[in-house]
Parts: C-alpha cells; sequence; structure tokens
C-alpha cells in the first residue's frame, strides 16, 4: 500500500505516524516502522546503529484494520505493508524543502552583492536627504556604510513583505531560463512566499503544496465509500 | 458529487515531482557558481553544506532513474552514500542557520526519518548479502504527476458509478501494458 502519509495512517489505523510528534510530553511515535521519536530515539539520528536499535516488534496499531486483515501479506512483516513513498518524503518532502530552504536563504545576499542594487539605494537616499538638509557627502558615505553591513541581515530575506516577493519572482525567472536553456521541464507557472512556506522570516521554508486540491479530491473519491 | 476544477487549482503551484529536481539542478548550479564567485564569503559553510546537500540529492534520483528495479552493488552504494551526505548535511545547515545565523531554517520532520528508513533498508540488505528493490517501486510520482489527467476520466461518467468505473479504467489500463 503507499500513498501520503495521512492516507496512509487513516488506511491502516496507525497509531505511531508523522502527526505524533511532540515536544512537550512523550511522543507516541513518529514512525511505523520502529520506535522513533519516542523518548531515548531521537529521529533525527540515521546512523545504523541507532535505526537498529529502535527496531521494535510492537505493532503501530491497535487492532489492525481491514486492509491489514483481509489483504494478503506477509505475515510477518505486517507493519511493512504500508510502504515509505519517495514521492511523497523525498520530491514533495526533504528535497523539496532542501529547495525552499535554499531559495529563502539564498537570493538577498545575491541581491546584495550586486552593485547596482547598492547603488540604487544610495542614489534614492542620496536625493531625498539632499533635499531636506544638504550634507550629501557625510550621508552617502554613511548610507554605504550600512548597505554594505546590512549584508549579514540581508542573507536571509529578513527586509520587508513586498522585496521579498519580488526576490523570489526573481529566483522564479532565473529558473525558468534555467529550464529553457537545459531543456529540463517545469510545470510550475510561479513561485510564491506561500509555495515556499515562507509567511514570515521566522517561519519554516518548505515546499507547500497544493494541499486545497489534493483534500478536495481524496476527499470526493473516497467519501462515497 | 462534483470536482473542481482540479486542473486550474493545480496550475498555480509547485505539485509535480519533476519541478522539485528541475529545482535541484538549477539550485546546484547556482549555488556552485556563488561559491566559486567568492570562495572566502562568509557563512561559506552553509552554503557549502546546502550545496552538497544540492548535489546528493540530484545524485540520489539520477541513480534511482536510470537503475532497474533491483538495483546492483554500486548502485545502491551510491544511494546509501548519497542519503548519508544528504541527511547529514541537511542536519548541518539546520544546526549552523539556528546557532550561528539565529534563524528557523531546515526544519526536522518526521519525512526525515522515512528518508532515513529508506536508507536503513538498503543497508540492512547490503549486510545480509541480498539484492535491494528500488525505493521507487513504491513511489506515488506517476500516480500523482497524473492526478489531474486520472480525475479527467473518472469525471466523465454518471457520478454515482464513479469508483467502479475509475477502477475499471485502471484495470484496463494495467492490462494494456503488463
Amino acid at each position: 500500500m503507499k500513498g501520503d502519509w495521512p492516507a496512509l495512517t487513516k488506511l491502516g489505523g496507525l497509531t505511531r505516524h508523522h502527526g505524533r510528534e511532540a515536544h512537550k510530553t512523550d511522543s507516541a511515535g513518529i514512525c511505523h516502522l520502529c520506535r522513533a521519536g519516542q523518548p531515548g530515539f531521537n529521529f533525527h539520528r540515521f546512523d545504523f546503529t541507532s535505526m537498529q536499535a529502535a527496531r521494535t516488534e510492537e505493532m503501530p496499531w491497535l487492532r489492525p484494520s481491514s486492509l491489514s486483515r483481509k489483504v494478503p501479506q506477509s505475515p510477518s512483516k505486517r507493519e511493512q505493508f504500508y510502504k515509505i513513498d519517495t514521492f511523497h518524503v523525498g520530491h514533495k518532502g526533504v528535497m523539496g524543502d532542501l529547495c525552499a530552504n535554499a531559495i529563502a536563504t539564498r537570493h538577498v545576499q545575491a541581491v546584495a552583492n550586486t552593485k547596482q542594487v547598492l547603488l540604487h539605494v544610495l542614489k534614492v537616499v542620496v536625493l531625498k536627504t539632499t533635499n531636506r538638509k544638504g550634507q550629501t557627502s557625510a550621508i552617502a558615505f554613511h548610507v554605504l556604510k550600512s548597505s554594505l553591513s546590512t549584508k549579514v541581515a540581508l542573507f536571509d530575506l529578513q527586509i520587508d513583505g513586498m522585496a521579498i516577493s519580488s526576490g523570489i519572482d526573481t529566483v522564479y525567472d532565473q529558473l525558468v531560463a534555467f529550464a529553457k536553456e537545459n531543456s529540463l521541464p517545469l510545470h510550475m507557472l510561479q513561485l510564491s512566499r506561500t509555495i515556499l512556506g515562507f509567511a514570515n522570516s521566522w517561519s519554516f521554508p518548505a515546499a507547500s503544496l497544493d494541499v486545497l486540491s489534493k483534500i478536495t479530491f481524496s476527499d470526493a473519491f473516497f467519501g462515497n465509500f | 458529487m462534483s470536482f473542481p476544477n482540479l486542473f486550474e487549482l493545480q496550475l498555480r503551484g509547485w505539485f509535480k515531482g519533476a519541478d522539485t529536481t528541475t529545482l535541484t539542478y538549477f539550485l546546484e548550479h547556482r549555488f556552485a557558481k556563488i561559491l566559486e564567485d567568492d570562495p572566502g564569503q562568509e557563512h561559506a559553510i552553509y552554503t557549502e553544506s546546502i550545496l552538497v546537500c544540492l548535489r546528493a540529492s540530484s545524485k540520489f534520483f539520477k541513480t534511482l532513474y536510470r537503475a532497474s528495479l533491483w538495483l546492483t552493488n554500486d548502485e545502491r552504494d551510491v544511494v546509501i552514500d548519497s542519503l548519508r551526505d544528504l541527511l547529514a548535511n541537511f542536519k548541518k545547515a539546520a544546526g549552523y542557520s539556528f546557532k550561528v545565523l539565529k534563524l528557523t531554517r531546515f526544519k526536522f520532520q518526521p519525512k526525515y526519518h522515512m528518508l532515513s528508513e529508506v536508507r536503513f533498508e538498503l543497508m540492512r540488505d547490503r549486510q545480509l548479502g541480498v539484492e535491494s528493490l528500488s525505493p521507487l517501486a513504491f513511489s506515488c510520482q506517476m500516480d500523482e504527476d497524473f492526478v489531474g489527467r486520472l480525475a479527467q476520466m473518472s469525471r466523465q461518467v454518471a457520478s454515482k458509478t464513479v469508483q467502479v468505473k475509475t477502477l475499471q479504467r485502471y484495470k484496463i489500463a494495467v492490462a494494456s501494458v503488463w
């Protein structure tokens, strides 16, 4: 049986699953195959010994679901009937998040490195301040200095919303050009803060998918059973 | 029962697996260039670990897409090692962003563990000296990347028979390529 995690959890009646992650209380475990996530079994340990140590005989359900009872399967590996799917765990999971984080991390430093942007900032500020006070050179120097020192602050999109959005648009344009040049398929029509799961600077970027359409589809499809 | 305009809903965002692959190639290219242009830059360690992650990710998928259902020993070694590089550097980037940059990036989620579960499975096979099935055998990519097409096929019948007709058509499609 393969599918996304919410589907597998429902269909298998799983008690240990992705939604059981807990920080303040003891978790029941986040993996139907092992004890990962339970106290003493940190799920970010991926070395062979830790993984081996987390194996358990305990089934990840209180009562086997009808799929586990009725579909012929290996009796000694009943929990393994629910398969890990590289598409949800990889493309839409860790690898997707990796891309989202890489974009959230990256592009502003690239922008900040561009001399043109600095010059533009400088011009605007100089223009504004000259009108008011006329102390051009001193302020210009100060602005230049502060623009250079904001490099780190800008490093991770810690700027206002408008600039982030236009930055992401720039990344998307570059992506389109790259895909075309290397004849790679590209289906998305845009990148946005929502798609990158990047609502504000303190959120964790992630590959955010069209959850709405998926829920609607599976509910409409399975709802009548 | 009515389906919303699924095609339009899905057209907007990041919904195809292939997009992740393209995005990974693109970012790999960009990050390599950024490091090349300015090797002594601030936070180079962070940037480097992201680059290693991206490289490992594309190596992982490239190897699996080229492999057949049963992996050769070499392919399995490559997959195991690239997953190690990916998971280790993901962790490194997460630690660096949190401790040094004071930023919430590279969150550990249960899917991180599931990926290490894939790696563990392959390592256990290697230890036992048996052959490994490609992890792609259980991937939903084909099914989901065609979800628009499937929805269209299943919608073009009377609403009461959607489930039966969909399964029948699925069987026909499977039989045609068997």
